[in-house]
Parts: structure tokens; C-alpha cells; sequence
């Protein structure tokens, strides 16, 4: 028997046969942060971190945190802020283990758990963008048996902002929500 | 509600009951290992993601609002660039009306498509060759000039620019001699 499931939206899943399961637990991405000026006025966008995804009391994996502007200034920082965008990275089944590279801001990172990213400003502006981190990933491998209930929590996808009033320049993107997935690999140990 | 620590920090609160899983305790959906990094607070305690975690005193306060040190030559040089694109969207924006009553189209681009066309013309009449000298108001398309009444155009766009590009110019002295980033915020570039 293959059986292999995604399971999207916190539920209760029930084991369809006694075996060997691998489950794999992603956490919900953390949302971006954005702070700059926009014609002299000051503005802060901060995303919110992602929510931990967990299969029972067997496993869990926490939620990226939001992006934060320390992040930025201490990889990014050389002494001038400019950085106008920042790409949220991808999570797992994304297409890469980072997001795209890029001076302006990108959004939402692909896969389960990715990160969002934040956009800060157009040209003759200034400004700090730092994208959220993508969530946590566990996997573990169980001997289960058939008929077994496990309350699945998916993790929240973090939050994203717009500063109000910033002209649509300063945002932080939301992350995208966690996942679990679970895998049949056979009978028992 | 659980609040979630990680690092010292609020990462995620979570309710005694999820509605998900009306009849389920914590211990049935999270593992040991993780319940032991939750604190059990009031629903009503004002804790809230984000917020600091000491765990000596088991109390909870506001997080740090960073505070990001301005460099002012860096904030200068995006002054400076803020100047010359809002004059050049100026610009942009407030064709020239000339003396036949039609708009023309002042910007840096289009001035120097001009003098490219009238230096053309001035090479092809020096070599003997026939050049069609042609020019368009906003809008239109283009028509056969004379060569002194395009030349005329031409210095009456110079002069339509010149004021403006003079006060970018200015703004662009005051803005190198500022020393702090409040006199740079107090700088309002508009050319209206």
C-alpha cells in the first residue's frame, strides 16, 4: 500500500493501518519587517511570527519568527540603510532553500512554511527591510497502529503588514502556513 | 492560553482548548518536550507575541523597540536622488505651452532628442545633404520645421527648464549642508 498525505488545516487524523509512518511537522513562516521614510515620515511595518505545526504529542516544529530589524543591520549593515527589499525564503517543497535574490521587495517565499519577505521605499528614499524566517522542520518515524487519533495543528501562516499611509511602500509580507505530511514506509519495525 | 518561549520570547500563544479539538488537554496535542517550554498565563494577563520572557521572575514585559542610528551622508546622497526624480516627474507632468498655443514636452530625454535632431540637420546642411527637420507636440505628430523656428523651441524649452533646474540645484546645496537628519526631514522638495 502507498499512501502518503498533506495535511493542510489542523484536523484529527486517524491511522489507516497498523505500520511504520514517517511523519514530517513544518511550522507555520514568519512575516517580513519594513521600516523607512517616506517623504520624511517615518513608518514600521512588522510581521508576526509563524505558528508550530503538531502531530499529537509525538512531534512538533515551532514557527519562523518575524523579520526584525536587527537582522537586517547586522547582515546587511555597512554603514548606510538602503536596503529596499528583501525576498522571504522559501520553505519546504520550495524550489530552493533561499528565496530569490533581489534589490526589490518579494514576497512570499514557495513552499510549505516559507517566509515573507518585505519592500521598503523606491529610489530617493531610505529605509531597513529584513524578511521573516521560514518554519521549523521535524520528522520522526512511528510504529503505529491502525485506528489511532492524532490531533494534527497546523501552524499559522505569520502575519504581514502594510504601514498605513506609506503609499503602499513599506510592507512586510505575510509567511505562508505550515504542513504536515504524513508517509506510510511499510509494516512494522 | 500557553505562551510559547523561544529565546526568551514570546513566539506563539496558544489556548487551553483549541475548538479544533474541543475535548482535548494540551498533553494530547503537543509533545512533552515542547509543553515544557510553554508558560500557562490568564487569557485576560495582556501577554502578547513578541513580548520579553524572564524566566528568573517569570514575568513578562514590552519588547526593545530597536533604534535604528542614522548615517547622514547615506541619508544626504537619497535626498539628493529624491530632488532630481521629483524634478524630472515635474517636468514630466508640465509640458511647456509655446507661443502657437501647443504643449511640449520638457523633459531631459525629450530636450536632448532636440538638440540631437537640430545638430543632425546642422551636420547634414554643412555636408550638402537634405535632412528633414520634423518635431511634434505632446500629442501630435510630428511635422516639418523651419530650422531657426525649431531652434527657437528648443531655447524656449531651455528657458522653461532653466528656473527649475536651478532650484534643484539649490535644494541640493542645502541639503549636503545639513548635519543632522532632522534638517534633512525638514527639507520639502516640491516644484510647483
Amino acid at each position: 500500500m502507498i499512501y502518503c498525505e498533506t495535511i493542510e488545516s489542523s484536523k484529527t487524523w486517524t491511522c489507516p493501518k497498523d505500520g511504520v509512518w514517517k511523519i514530517i511537522c513544518i511550522g507555520g513562516g514568519g512575516g517580513g519587517y519594513s521600516y523607512g521614510a517616506v517623504n520624511s515620515t517615518k513608518y514600521t511595518a512588522q510581521g508576526g511570527a509563524g505558528g508550530s505545526t503538531s502531530f499529537g504529542s509525538y512531534i512538533s516544529a515551532s514557527g519562523g519568527s518575524a523579520g526584525k530589524s536587527d537582522t537586517a543591520i547586522h547582515e546587511y549593515n555597512s554603514g548606510s540603510y538602503h536596503i529596499k527589499g528583501s525576498s522571504g525564503i522559501n520553505g519546504y517543497n520550495g524550489a530552493s532553500m533561499y528565496g530569490s535574490s533581489g534589490t526589490a521587495g518579494l514576497d512570499t517565499g514557495s513552499g510549505y512554511g516559507a517566509s515573507g519577505g518585505s519592500k521598503c521605499n523606491e529610489s530617493g528614499q531610505w529605509g531597513v527591510a529584513a524578511p521573516g524566517h521560514p518554519g521549523d522542520v521535524k520528522t520522526i518515524i512511528l510504529d503505529l497502529v491502525s485506528g489511532t487519533a492524532v490531533a494534527c495543528t497546523i501552524g499559522a501562516a505569520g502575519t504581514g503588514e502594510e504601514a498605513s499611509g506609506s503609499n503602499q511602500t513599506i510592507i512586510a509580507y505575510p509567511g505562508r502556513k505550515g504542513a504536515i505530511i504524513v508517509q506510510y514506509l511499510g509494516s512494522s519495525f | 492560553m500557553y505562551a510559547y518561549i523561544i529565546d526568551n520570547k514570546v513566539r506563539e500563544l496558544i489556548p487551553d482548548i483549541d475548538p479544533v479539538f474541543p475535548g482535548l488537554d494540551i498533553t494530547e496535542r503537543y509533545p512533552s518536550e515542547t509543553i515544557s517550554k510553554f508558560v500557562h498565563v490568564e487569557d485576560d494577563a495582556n501577554v502578547k507575541c513578541g513580548m520579553n520572557y524572564d524566566h528568573e521572575t517569570g514575568t513578562f514585559s514590552e519588547p526593545d523597540v530597536p533604534v535604528i542610528s542614522l548615517d547622514i551622508d547615506a541619508l544626504k546622497v537619497d535626498k539628493v536622488e529624491e530632488s532630481k526624480t521629483k524634478l524630472a516627474e515635474w517636468l514630466s507632468e508640465n509640458p511647456m505651452t509655446y507661443t502657437d498655443g501647443k504643449s511640449y514636452t520638457a523633459t531631459a530625454e525629450k530636450q536632448a532628442l532636440l538638440n540631437s535632431n537640430l545638430a543632425s540637420y546642422e551636420r547634414a546642411k554643412a555636408a550638402g545633404v537634405p535632412y528633414p527637420l520634423k518635431w511634434n507636440a505632446s500629442g501630435e505628430e510630428c511635422i516639418e520645421w523651419e530650422y531657426d523656428d525649431l531652434v527657437a523651441l528648443s531655447l524656449a524649452i531651455a528657458a522653461y527648464v532653466a528656473p527649475k533646474v536651478s532650484e534643484q540645484q539649490t535644494l541640493e546645496i542645502t541639503i549636503n549642508a545639513c548635519q543632522t537628519p532632522e534638517e534633512l526631514d525638514k527639507i520639502n522638495i516640491n516644484y510647483a
